[in-house]
């Protein structure tokens, strides 16, 4: 599915939230000098984001705050929290690039953890820019308890 | 200052990024991922969902370790893949500290490609994330004058 275009102000906005003031994310000059066709987004933006659209109304949202068109189906109801990713970079991603992704739920497992039975969700992530390049894979964890 | 490869061996540590999230920093981060989960901002539900506090992002700690790798390997160095698994929880109430490990060294024609043990703790002792990475740096006469010289 097509994501969007994303701008240079939504990824400073993400580098300035982690304190990484990289000036490959700030400033054209300098990461042309380094190779690169002008700033880059930090490189794990991407995985990062949890909406792409303006999203439901808050009407919408489920009663922990998320957003149900992000969270697979069969943890709804339950507490969850992100568990960690895996992610291969493949090619920089430039603010002004239209991007896509195909998101599948691979794995689904029930484990039992030092706090109790929990719920593991794996879902393997692939992003694409305009021109069909790959540029980021990710496979990202949710932990859900009842 | 560029990163010396003739320096770096299997054991060698990268310089530690102690960081302390704040209120203020988990509340922008969720509001430029638009993660409306309110476990990350709102006390009373993070507490209701059985935790101490509001949480650190999952992906907040992923974007803090991809800042530690790149400060280390400058601008010309490349993170090929990134990945850490959530081992406990974090909150406004703890310094983490972000280490990294050199665990594998490969010296290619033109770049050398380092395996990294990644891990957070949280004041020193509790592991609140652990992971790993890989990271490609070009060889020349900044990063290893020796080899650039033979």
């Amino acid at each position: 599915m097509v994501l969007r275009q994303i701008s240079a102000i939504e990824t400073q906005r993400f580098a300035v939230s982690i304190d990484d003031m990289n000036p490959l994310y700030f400033d054209d000059d300098f990461a042309r000098s380094q190779g690169f066709k002008g700033i880059i987004a930090p490189p794990t933006y991407l995985a990062a984001v949890l909406g792409w659209e303006a999203g439901p109304p808050q009407s919408e949202l489920l009663s922990d705050g998320n957003n149900p068109d992000a969270v697979p189906q069969v943890l709804k109801g339950k507490k969850m929290m992100g568990g960690g990713q895996k992610l291969t970079f493949h090619a920089p991603v430039y603010p002004g690039d239209t991007l896509s992704c195909c998101r599948e739920l691979v794995d689904l497992r029930t484990k039992q953890t030092r706090s109790g039975v929990a719920t593991f969700a794996v879902s393997q992530v692939h992003f694409f820019n305009q021109d069909g390049s790959l540029v980021l894979s990710c496979e990202e964890t949710l932990i859900a308890r009842d | 200052v560029e990163i010396r490869l003739d320096r770096i061996e299997i054991g060698t540590a990268v310089p530690p990024l102690v960081w302390k999230p704040t209120r203020e920093q988990l509340f922008r981060f969720s509001a430029v991922t638009w993660n409306p989960h309110r476990i990350h901002y709102d006390r009373e539900a993070a507490i209701a969902e059985g935790h101490p506090d509001i949480l650190v992002q999952a992906h907040l700690h992923g974007a803090v370790l991809n800042r530690m790798l790149t400060d280390w390997i400058g601008p010309r160095g490349k993170v090929r893949s990134l990945s850490w698994r959530n081992r406990s929880i974090a909150t406004p109430a703890d310094t983490l500290t972000c280490s990294a490990t050199v665990v594998k060294k490969v010296q290619e024609d033109r770049h050398c490609t380092l395996w990294l043990d990644l891990v957070v703790t949280a004041d020193s002792d509790r592991l609140c994330v652990s992971g790993s990475a890989v990271v490609d740096i070009p060889i020349d006469e900044a990063t290893d004058p020796a080899i650039a010289a033979s």
